[in-house]
């Protein structure tokens, strides 16, 4: 049983648990407040507690730690709005429907869009990849991979292709 | 519209993605469903993008164990918005209270007036409700309130009238009679608007009377007299939302002034374009996006003045 002799005050352990569960715990926040910020912010906070308390905390129960306090946040946070909400619902409406910002985006659509860019044929995806998610211009890529503009715009329009067409069908 | 090929849609939808065409002109090739599917996915983009973002910094920032630091950079927005929020509501009910106060003591006359982006809502003695709109002007008397229901308004205000004597509006533009009714003023320099939602409403201008009934707007811009009907039920800025129906931008952008506190270069723009449209008064960076970018209108922010042009 040597996982529990690691002590998360050490520093390489609390990397090691950091890195395995920080983007795990922001996704998962993600879909409870649907608010990019704030889900950052929660995270960040739950790691900052255990790294407070990690003389208290056993390394087995890191992970329930962290999402215990990430979930009590998320409670606070809620049973604060409905404290300003109830205060303020003479004037204020936040949700204008025609908004792009409040654009609801569910776990299952986008793990759809997720499982659709891993099934892309390799070529296809790594001129996705590059373009939408590392902004990569497509004279950059067609510089990066040694080919032409042309060919990284059909590549860009293949894998957009079979994107939309997954998703359409929903 | 025509059926266009899943070829044709998804060039159309790369081109918008890398912004070669813009939000408006996706929208009148595609379907509204098929609209809503492609800004959905290019959310889905930035979402799966921030959240396998690196987070080295933030292990960082965790590990120096900078809480206070932290806590102040990342929750500042919150709780600066929620005790401005308080402080707003704080302030308007001492301004109430003052002005309660005053109307017992010495001075008869009440004047409210809310700040830039700021909303208000007044309770008068006989129970009618007045909201206040942004960077707007109420001045009533108070002592004389019972024999005598006249206010005085610049700016834009939706009333809210409980049955009884006739109770007058007067304006710089005109004046509005009422006996017991819902109804929303705008009038600035030159513009002046009465939209009537509930009840009658009688508008007297220089130029002769008008009698609204329920869902009938008028307007006059610059000397000229334009009647409409609506279909809501209440003025969509007590929801926090500004809309206009063909109103030359002039005063469109004299409202984004009052809301957010902005100061405009017109200097290279033609301000007597018509627009017709809508924003929401608490995001300044979408407002300024919705009323400039369907009219091809360009803007920057220098120092604290934002140049529009062609």
């Amino acid at each position: 049983m040597s996982e529990k002799s690691y002590n998360i005050c050490d520093s390489k352990v609390f990397d090691t648990i950091f890195n395995t569960h920080a983007k795990n715990l922001k996704r998962f926040l993600y879909f409870k407040y649907n608010d990019m910020e704030t889900a950052k912010d929660v995270m960040q906070e739950s790691f900052i507690k255990l790294w407070n308390n990690c003389g208290k905390v056993e390394y087995i129960k890191a992970k329930a730690y962290l999402y215990k306090i990430a979930n009590n946040a998320f409670l606070d946070i809620k049973r604060h709005q409905n404290v300003v909400y109830k205060h303020q619902k003479s004037f204020v409406n936040y949700n204008t429907p025609e908004n792009p910002e409040f654009l609801m985006i569910e776990e299952e659509f986008l793990s759809k869009i997720e499982r659709t860019i891993a099934e892309l044929p390799e070529k296809d995806r790594q001129v996705f990849l590059l373009s939408r998610m590392e902004k990569k211009k497509y004279r950059e890529i067609a510089q990066l991979l040694d080919i032409s503009i042309k060919t990284v715009e059909k590549r860009m329009h293949n894998a957009l292709i079979v994107i939309r067409k997954e998703i359409g069908n929903i | 519209m025509d059926k266009i090929t899943q070829k044709e849609q998804s060039d159309l939808f790369a081109d918008w993605l890398e912004g070669k065409i813009t939000d408006t002109a996706l929208k009148n090739k595609v379907s509204e469903k098929d609209f809503l599917t492609n800004q959905k996915i290019k959310k889905s983009f930035e979402i799966i993008n921030e959240l396998n973002a690196p987070l080295g910094e933030t292990l960082i920032a965790i590990k120096n164990n900078s809480t206070e630091k932290i806590k102040t950079n990342t929750n500042k927005k919150g709780v600066f918005n929620l005790y401005t929020k308080w402080a707003m509501s704080i302030a308007a009910s001492l301004i109430l209270l003052i002005g309660i106060y005053n109307n017992y003591s010495k001075s008869n006359n009440t004047i409210i007036s809310s700040n830039f982006g700021e909303q208000k809502t007044i309770a008068l003695l006989d129970g009618s409700e007045v909201i206040l709109n942004a960077k707007s002007t109420l001045k009533y008397n108070k002592s004389d309130w019972k024999n005598k229901r006249e206010l005085y308004l610049d700016g834009e205000a939706y009333f809210k009238v409980t049955k009884g004597n006739t109770f007058i509006v007067n304006t710089k533009n005109g004046s509005i009679t009422v006996l017991g009714t819902q109804f929303n003023v705008n009038t600035k320099n030159n513009y002046f608007n009465v939209i009537c939602y509930e009840g009658k409403v009688k508008v007297t201008e220089t130029n002769g009377s008008h009698i609204l009934t329920p869902n009938m707007a008028i307007s006059t811009i610059n000397g000229i007299q334009k009647e409409f009907t609506i279909n809501q039920t209440k003025p969509e800025w007590t929801n926090g939302e500004s809309t206009f129906n063909n109103v030359p931008l002039k005063f469109v952008i004299d409202e984004l002034e009052n809301q957010f506190n902005f100061t405009f270069d017109r200097s290279n723009i033609d301000q007597n374009t018509n627009f017709t449209g809508s924003f929401n008064n608490k995001k300044s960076k979408i407002a300024l996006a919705l009323v400039f970018k369907p009219m091809g209108i360009n803007y920057k922010k220098v120092n604290s003045k934002i140049i529009l042009s062609k």
